[in-house]
């Protein structure tokens, strides 16, 4: 398969790349970090951006570094998934995050992907990652730019666009339980924001920053709050997407456990879901609890592998795990 | 006796080539400026072409020519009696993905944007995607051409014994209905063809495992002379045979090359390798088992339905396969079975590893161990007592020669500590078994003639390199090695003096290709044969040189009688060297000498330029035909193989109650090969068919939307990871076959379809649920422990 021709530019330095974007951009930017996922993307649908910014000459936005006044685990968002697991601040501070690393997709994946990649990855479905003769075969979905949702079939243009394609980050939900903050630079200068604030409850775009703007750095506040861990959910224990992926954090709260989770697959976006067991008078109303939560909060639909049903009960099994694992 | 290379672990002659990246595969030899071929694909499952407008894909720079279904008169098949596919679809398709325009272009790139404006009207038909349902359809038909009443392409049904009376003495009946999804091979190399112009004659390199097949189809349907066209096979990326068929893709490079005069390039993208498929058939069964406590299998009962996509591919055979090869490996006294093949509106399904045998053992296999557990019987020594004998006949008259299982069993249950694990282990671990059974290649060839099925010539120069001339096409399985590891055994000499030169038509002699599990059986004792006649002309000089006699050998006639005559026992003695007849004569081949029996030595080369002396040039043939078997019932050349494998899987899983995941821990396996030629080989055979069988068995599957492929690609459709490859066991299990080269059977393919049930029957063991759905996947095995548990379970 082919890229289509288009214009790359491999900025140098974070300056070189700054002074670029503050000039009034003329046509489309997207940027290029590992390219592990948007390269295939790239050539399925056959729709190229005018620009495309090649990261990885800009040293500057990779590595982990500890902030001066030692509170803070920064993270260059080009550094690769396979570094990071290597990383020995991350090991002392954030041992689960390196971990969550190596469960991303193989070895050669890790070794070229990233950690703005994997939190910023496109939303996915398999109406969407899709060759061209099947959405032809199909007609286009909204988010290939065509006017049809296949698994909302009554969804029409009329109204907004709907799109369910589900989120897949296996990082951004440990992340988030780390209270991650993102620094972002635009135009108007820096900005911050907690890394949950960055999605959406849709899945045309998924995560997407302001026209011009770049991330430049992942904060995460130490020492952590509570212990986080994760479970992943997949028919292989490697390559593979997670159908699934449950993050917990476990904090105390006036003496009682508080479980603070984070789900990823299920839905357009991460899903953040706070449970309180002490409130039920046994474990078994608890998992009940669990169950509908889990029913309510999320929409797992027909577009991976395990049927959404399965998916949505495996919530429970996978959060029973990794709380009672301890 | 012990062999210097036979028998011994020999890695592949062309390894080095293909772990260095120096070995060339089709796509990547260079020819003189190529065009660039791309080919434009129905996005409908079933629709009329109503017409092509090429206006706007002409008018692309670089854009030099199309082909188009127009461009063809003939349709094509690998099976004489099933041609019913086009080059190109003319009027009408009949699967997404099919072809419908191809793009001759100076680059790939204009071939791409030409090929995005390309507009061809359809008039868009229901699809029929249903087998049941399309067995049923009376009036719309995929293929009216044929003249059939319904979308049926092939039915089978045969009959031994008397399976009511069968069910009627047996101890217990079981029976139920299966169902299993289309798996398909996967290989690593796409598919890909390149043709090249030399004088007024045609090249054309494909992956391929059937040269001869496609050299005769490329003839037919290009209408060309035979000996302008010649087929090379290059390096090849793995088959399963999903490359044993001639392939549109094929016949349109070709046409490109005769409409441009130019040279050709054409490579598939992945998802094509997807749309091609000719994978397993998707498939249900309805089996009935009458077992009885003493003798064993009473009865078998099954009908077979296979959805076998839009073409006929090898469909004829796996429908008659879908029963024939339940005739072992177990007696089976009384035995019917009904197989329906239909035309559906999904790319076309065909031949794959252990063709048309994988799914009915399933079945077969799941209610015998079910048998076995209401008779209260333990299944390894049920089995044990009922297995094939060695020289006897089945009821459907196949000729068994040897059976090693027996101990073959015997030894997984030791390894596996069967005993102190059945029905032993806590909930959530199991142990489970399961036996097959397969051929040796095809005793009948698919095109009706008396030619050898394999012929194999041999050629030694001044140098005394000795050259293999084989139609046997390596694909990645080593029948290049086994070919040379013949020739050096007989002839004495190291593997690097044996040059083979394989699967190119225009310098090979005829073998019908790499596909039943034939080739070692086959090309192999070709090879051996064309070996002992070059033996008898170097022996003939090397005695001249020690000025004695030459000595008559014994037997004195043609290696081939052996077989002609229908083969004979083995003679164990100490000179038995498999597939008779006996090339020894007193003496000795070894490390390049000549070694007379009274100690006199003359040296390889001495020998050859003598031969040269007064030949002028070195020549051998060798050649393999099955010996006249079978019954003369309607269909009783199905499934005949000159020799059958035996294979005995014990199988041990973690079945998580929680998730329903299974792990499958160890597998212990005796495969009855014969005699290993190359240990390494066999043990590279049989892993793999533990490997794909797991993935039919846990995950793989092609899921169709409105007849689409949707998981056309390698992270969709679910290959499993080294992760979850067991811990294999290989345990001895072989006697030696009277009639294979130096004792040798088939490994390729028997082993992959008796790992699926032992899966299905460690999962009961451990949990106590049957699963009769193909994949047993999570969801699955969760659904069934709670209609298990009646509802009960929870996280």
């Amino acid at each position: 398969m082919l890229l289509e021709n288009t214009c790359v530019w491999r900025p140098q330095s974070l300056a070189e790349l700054r002074a670029r974007l503050k000039q009034s951009s003329t046509g489309t930017i997207q940027f290029l970090a590992g390219g592990t996922d948007l390269v295939p993307a790239l050539k399925r649908q056959g729709r190229v951006p005018e620009l495309l910014v090649a990261l990885s000459q800009i040293r500057e936005l990779a590595g982990v570094k500890m902030s001066p006044t030692k509170d803070r685990l920064l993270i260059g968002p080009l550094t690769k998934l396979a570094q990071l697991s290597r990383e020995p601040l991350i090991q002392q501070h954030f041992a689960v995050l390196g971990q969550v690393a190596g469960l991303v997709a193989s070895p050669q994946i890790r070794n070229q992907a990233t950690v703005g990649g994997n939190i910023m990855v496109d939303n996915r479905c398999k109406y969407y990652n899709q060759s061209e003769v099947d959405r032809h075969s199909h007609g286009g979905c909204f988010k290939a730019g065509g006017a049809v949702c296949h698994l909302i079939p009554n969804a029409t243009r009329t109204s907004a666009p709907v799109c369910r394609a589900r989120f897949v980050s296996d990082l951004a939900p440990v992340l988030i339980l780390a209270h991650c903050e993102l620094v972002i630079e635009g135009p108007q200068g820096e900005r911050r924001i907690a890394l949950k604030d960055l999605y959406h409850n849709e899945g045309l775009y998924g995560a997407r920053l302001n026209a011009g703007e770049i991330l430049t750095r992942l904060e995460i506040p130490l020492p952590l709050v509570g212990k986080i861990r994760y479970e992943k959910l997949r028919i292989r224990q490697a390559i593979d997407f997670p159908s699934l992926g449950v993050a917990l954090s476990v904090r105390d709260e006036g003496g009682s456990e508080v479980l603070d989770v984070c789900l990823t697959g299920v839905d357009t976006r991460p899903v953040s879901l706070t449970f309180r067991p002490s409130q039920f008078a046994t474990r078994d109303d608890f998992w009940q609890n669990v169950a509908q939560v889990s029913k309510k909060s999320v929409v797992p639909l027909k577009q991976d592998f395990f049927p959404p049903q399965y998916k949505r009960e495996m919530i429970a099994v996978l959060l029973k795990r990794l709380w009672e694992g301890n | 006796m012990s062999y210097r290379i036979v028998g011994k672990k020999t890695p592949y002659v062309d390894a080095v080539d293909k772990v260095t990246g120096r070995a060339k595969y089709t796509d990547d030899l260079r020819l003189h400026h190529p065009l660039r071929v791309k080919i434009v694909r129905s996005p409908y499952a079933n629709a009329r072409i109503v017409g092509i407008d090429l206006s706007a894909a002409r008018a692309v720079e670089g854009v030099v020519d199309f082909v188009v279904g127009a461009d063809f008169r003939h349709t094509f098949g690998v099976l004489p009696i099933s041609k019913d596919e086009p080059a190109m679809a003319k009027e009408r398709v009949r699967y997404v993905g099919e072809p419908v325009v191809a793009i001759i272009a100076e680059s790939e790139r204009a071939a791409v944007q030409a090929s995005r404006l390309v507009r061809v009207n359809y008039e868009v038909l229901k699809p029929h995607l249903d087998p049941q349902k399309s067995l049923n359809e009376s009036t719309d038909l995929i293929h009216p051409e044929l003249g059939k009443k319904n979308n049926l392409h092939k039915s089978v049904n045969q009959s031994f014994g008397d399976v009511v009376a069968g069910l009627r003495s047996a101890d217990v009946v079981v029976e139920h209905q299966f169902e299993f999804e289309s798996v398909t091979h996967a290989f690593t190399e796409p598919h890909a063809t390149q043709v090249e112009w030399e004088g007024e004659n045609l090249t054309v390199y494909s992956a391929t495992q059937v040269p001869h097949y496609l050299h005769r189809a490329l003839a037919e349907v290009l209408e060309l002379p035979m000996h302008r066209l010649r087929v090379v096979k290059p390096h090849l990326g793995g088959g399963f045979g999903g490359k044993s068929d001639p392939f549109p893709h094929e016949m349109i490079a070709v046409k490109a090359a005769l409409k441009t005069g130019r040279n050709i390039r054409l490579a598939f993208e992945r998802e094509e390798v997807f749309y091609s498929h000719h994978g397993r058939h998707p498939t249900k069964i309805s089996m009935k088992l009458g077992v009885s406590r003493d003798a064993g299998i009473q009865a078998l009962d099954g009908y077979m339905l296979i959805d076998g996509g839009a073409y006929g591919s090898f469909g004829v055979v796996t429908t008659y396969y879908n029963g024939v090869l339940l005739q072992g490996p177990y007696n089976v006294p009384n035995i019917n079975f009904h197989c329906d093949r239909v035309y559906t509106n999904k790319p076309m399904c065909g031949a794959m590893r252990g063709h048309g045998g994988v799914n009915p053992r399933f079945a077969s296999e799941v209610l015998f161990d079910e048998a076995c557990v209401r008779l209260k019987i333990d299944p390894c020594e049920m089995r044990l007592k009922h297995f094939h004998q060695p020289n006897s006949k089945t009821i459907n008259e196949f000729r068994i020669t040897s059976v090693g299982i027996h101990h073959g069993l015997r030894n997984a249950m030791a390894a596996s500590g069967w005993s102190q694990k059945y029905q032993k282990l806590p909930f959530g671990k199991g142990i489970g078994v399961a036996c097959g059974f397969f051929i040796s290649g095809s005793a009948l060839p698919i095109h009706w003639n008396e030619m050898p099925q394999s012929t194999v010539r041999l050629g030694i120069d001044y140098d005394g390199g000795v050259s293999l001339y084989s139609g046997a096409s390596d694909i990645g399985q080593g029948s290049n090695t086994m070919l040379a590891q013949m020739a050096a055994e007989v002839l004495g000499l190291p593997m690097t003096m044996i040059k083979v030169l394989a699967a190119d038509t225009r310098h090979c002699p005829i073998d019908y290709g790499s596909y039943s599990s034939r080739v070692t059986f086959m090309a192999g004792n070709a090879a051996r044969n064309a070996a002992i006649r070059m033996r008898r002309q170097l022996l003939e000089a090397a005695c001249q040189l020690l000025e004695c006699e030459a000595p008559i050998p014994t037997p004195p006639g043609e290696p081939e009688n052996f077989f002609r005559q229908g083969g004979r026992p083995p003679d164990y003695g100490a000179l038995y060297l498999g597939a008779n007849p006996n090339y020894e004569d007193g003496y000795l081949f070894v490390d390049e000498k000549i070694v007379a029996p009274d100690g006199r030595e003359v040296k390889y080369l001495d020998a050859v330029r003598k031969a040269l002396d007064f030949q002028g040039a070195l020549q051998s043939k060798g050649g393999y035909v099955s010996p006249k078997m079978g019954g003369s019932f309607k269909g009783a050349g199905a499934g005949l193989s000159p020799s059958y494998s035996y294979t005995a899987f014990i199988s041990e899983v973690t079945v998580d109650p929680a998730t329903g995941f299974v792990k499958v821990d160890r597998v212990t396996c005796a495969h009855d090969y014969g005699q290993a030629l190359n240990p390494l080989a066999v043990e590279g055979q049989l892993q793999g068919s533990i490997h794909m069988g797991l993935g039919q068995a846990l995950m793989e599957g092609m899921r169709y939307d409105d007849g689409a492929v949707q998981n056309a690609s390698l992270l969709e459709y679910k290959i499993p990871s080294p992760f979850e490859m067991p811990e294999v066991v290989i345990v001895p299990g072989s006697g030696d076959e009277c009639e294979g080269p130096f004792g040798a059977k088939e490994v390729g393919e028997g082993a992959l379809a008796p790992f699926i049930p032992s899966v299905a029957n460690a999962i009961y063991d451990a949990v106590g649920v049957r699963l009769y759905s193909v994949p047993l996947t999570p969801d699955k095995v969760l659904e069934a422990l709670r209609q298990h548990a009646g509802g009960a379970h929870a996280p």
